[in-house]
């Protein structure tokens, strides 16, 4: 992992792209973005089904874990202890990109894997990026969303004009 | 303007301040323009040119333009004085030209204000009062940029007429020797307008072709005409208030004219002249209890449609303050909650939400919280409420417009809510307004309708649950713990990645919350015969039956946990976690 922090190690950047995904069983398209002031957080400990990995030029810079995103758990009964779970068809799931002042990005990915078929993997970021990037992990990658993807949506130009990211040529 | 907005004036309650009410596409929402310089707003505002300013009185009697400027790229306020040192008591109206318009002052003069493209500004002219009289009401039914009316105090209606050389007063008297009692409005095809009078009757001043004349349109049937005239559509149509709070429409049929009551507003009566008639099928009145309503055709009957009271969302941060450092970032939003509401919905972020968010050992982190509490305003008190038989049928569903449309089912299977197309939509419109860095939503519905539901990083929960319910969801959707009760008789295989829970052991000095177990605790610990002195909730050890399902080959830490109970507080396994994760943010 790079840590492109400097106040703490945990810290990723000094700014972020928020990007909201929709989700579907098949899909992952970019449905709105954002820059935030002040640096990404990546915590300690993933334990969530489903990790989100984002890369900056090729590097890993973040790792964020969730639940399945579709999945839509109901608080128990009054009475009665349990949880009811269903499934949506689509959900908005928020990843952070992690920029650095002054840095020339080129590429950005954001890569969202299923890890709930994983009988046994580790919850540190070091240890994710290692089954992530061991081809006989049996993991399961949703689609990619690139640089270009998020350059064809409408809130890119703000958040152009607000970084300085400039679209990768053609 | 732009038949997508309209501007009206607060005049009680916290906010005496211009209001626009704009459609941003979705769905009508509230924006606070705020006072000039502080000053309350006490004028209905007026004369709005080029869809880009308007006018308005304020409490000194002064005049204040509000426009959108595009360098800026805002809205600003510009003050224009007071005409004649006066205070202005009715208008602004009568724009013309997009360049002037007119007013009353406290002196029963007509004012007009002018831009003056000679002197590069805006200019106050005096045309003084009309004959004998005064004006008193706001100056309205412009025609032709060259001629309004007004009413006088002796009970006629007088024109301001521009000859070509000079203005001048023209007298119209009064219909049938009957105090005409309104402002004039309503003007129609630059030959008619409408006024009411003292009998109750609306009036009609047309221009025959050789002489103006008036006719009498009588009074809506059972009442008499309250309100001035306005909303004219298609040459053909215009409405009135009447007495009895109805709305009522003056409808020419292409052989005679016709009244049409269109009732009172739901629960409520018309108070105020209509106007803002946008797309000759809409129009917008005030009612006796603050509320903005529309009238709208909607292709097949005219429907009502309620605004609200004026009263814009907000947001403010309740704990922690704006800032880049990063924090666990809440925003907390309510649906459901009229303008009435808001006080209560304060407590309950208080009570419930802020309340499981500073539970037990998360007391002492809020270092590393940001919590932002969105203030929704929701047109209704209440949310829509649906339910189900057993076979899916809907049995019932009572509507309420509430803004994000969440809708309690009481039914467990059905993660306790329905959602509406635009609720996920909405949410998100608000989070990227209010709280841009937001983790994650919790929402407080209205309802006492048992039910909470996570969808992603956004739960829902009624008023029913209280805090330990969100306390113990916080759990799951902030720290990622497991669930420490058992509801089921599975076999869990496979290595937990929770923090609170393990599979089976071969050697259970690697169990990963060794280091907080009770000093002698057998490893696994039988929960039917703990060790003496065993406490439930800090006596930690390792009890098979956790993860919801499992009732074997997983572990939980303690007897007693939030994670598991609800109620008591979390365990140390849990609150080593919690600590963990809020490390990073502190």
């Amino acid at each position: 992992m790079s840590d492109a922090g400097r106040a703490r190690p945990e810290w990723r950047g000094d700014r972020r792209i928020r990007v909201a995904l929709e989700v579907t069983e098949r899909s992952v398209r970019p449905a709105g973005m954002w820059v935030l002031q002040g640096p990404a957080v990546q915590r300690p400990s993933l334990a969530g089904s489903h990790v989100a990995r984002v890369d900056v030029s090729g590097v890993p810079v973040l790792l964020q874990s969730f639940e399945d995103p579709r999945l839509v758990r109901g608080v128990a009964r009054p009475d009665r202890a349990g949880h009811s779970y269903q499934e949506r068809a689509s959900a908005t799931l928020h990843v952070d990109v992690p920029l650095r002042s002054g840095q020339v990005v080129d590429h950005i990915a954001i890569r969202i894997a299923d890890l709930s078929g994983l009988s046994e993997r580790p919850t540190d970021p070091a240890g994710i990026v290692r089954i992530l990037d061991d081809p006989a992990v049996p993991v399961r990658w949703l689609p990619s969303v690139t640089m270009d993807q998020l350059a064809e949506h409408r809130d890119w130009e703000a958040v152009a004009r607000e970084t300085g990211l400039r679209r990768p040529p053609a | 303007m732009l038949d997508s907005k309209l501007f009206v004036a607060r005049l009680d309650g916290p906010f005496l301040d211009l209001y626009e009410r704009w459609w941003d596409g979705d769905e009508w929402i509230w924006v606070d323009h705020g006072r000039p310089e502080g000053i309350p707003v006490t004028g209905v505002p007026g004369a709005a040119m080029l869809n880009e300013k308007l006018f308005v009185v304020v409490q000194d009697g002064s005049l204040w333009e509000r426009s959108w400027r595009a360098d800026p790229g805002q809205w600003v306020w510009e003050a224009h004085g007071r005409p004649g040192n006066r205070g202005i008591n009715f208008g602004p109206g009568a724009a013309m030209l997009d360049r002037k318009f007119f007013v009353t002052a406290d002196d029963g003069h007509l004012w007009e204000r002018d831009w003056r493209a000679d002197l590069d500004r805006w200019a106050w002219q005096d045309h003084g009062t009309p004959p004998r009289s005064g004006v008193t009401n706001a100056p309205g039914a412009a025609m032709m940029d060259a001629k309004l009316f007004v009413g006088g105090f002796d009970g006629h209606l007088y024109e301001r007429f521009w000859n070509g050389g000079e203005w001048v007063w023209v007298d119209h008297g009064s219909p049938q020797g009957i105090a005409i009692t309104t402002a004039p409005g309503a003007a129609m095809m630059d030959a008619k307008l409408f006024v009411g009078a003292s009998n109750g009757h609306l009036y009609e001043r047309a221009w025959n072709g050789s002489e103006w004349v008036w006719v009498d349109h009588g009074a809506p049937p059972g009442t008499v005409v309250a309100t001035a005239p306005g909303a004219a559509m298609m040459d053909a149509k215009l409405f009135v208030g009447g007495f009895n709070g109805h709305l009522y429409e003056r409808f020419w049929n292409g052989g005679e004219w016709v009244w049409v009551d269109h009732g009172a507003p739901p629960g409520t009566a018309v108070t105020t002249a209509p106007g803002a008639a946008m797309m000759d099928t809409k129009l917008f009145v005030g009612t006796a209890n603050g509320h903005l309503f529309e009238r709208f055709w909607d292709g097949d009957q005219w429907v009502w449609v309620d605004h609200g009271t004026a009263l814009h969302d907000q947001a403010q941060h309740v704990v922690g303050a704006p800032g880049p450092d990063p924090k666990l970032t809440i925003a907390i939003m309510g649906d459901g909650f009229a303008e009435s509401d808001l006080a209560a919905y304060d407590r309950l972020v208080s009570d419930q939400a802020l309340r499981a968010l500073a539970s037990d050992q998360l007391g002492n982190h809020q270092a590393a919280f940001r919590v932002i509490r969105i203030d929704v305003v929701s047109v209704e008190s209440g949310v829509r409420e649906r339910r189900y038989d057993s076979e899916g049928h809907v049995t019932s569903d009572v509507y309420r417009p509430s803004r994000l449309g969440l809708i309690p089912n009481d039914d467990w299977q059905r993660c306790w809510f329905d959602t509406s197309d635009f609720t996920d939509g909405r949410i998100e419109k608000l989070r990227q307004r209010f709280a841009a860095d937001a983790d994650h939503i919790v929402v407080l519905v209205n309802s006492s309708t048992w039910g909470g539901c996570t969808v992603g990083g956004t739960s829902y929960f009624t008023t029913a649950g209280g805090w330990v319910v969100i306390a113990h969801e916080c759990g799951h959707n902030l720290f990622e713990l497991d669930d420490e009760y058992v509801n089921d008789d599975l076999t869990f295989t496979g290595v937990s990645t929770r923090a609170n829970t393990s599979e089976q052991l071969a050697d259970w000095t690697t169990l990963k919350w060794s280091s907080l177990v009770q000093s002698g605790a057998p490893l696994p610990t039988d929960a039917a015969h703990p060790p003496a002195g065993w406490h439930g909730n800090t006596s930690v050890g390792a009890f098979e039956g956790a993860g919801g399902n499992y009732e074997y080959g997983l572990f939980r830490p303690v007897l007693e946990c939030r994670m598991n109970q609800n109620d008591p507080p979390w365990c140390p396994v849990c609150a080593r976690k919690i600590r963990q994760d809020l490390a990073v943010f502190e």
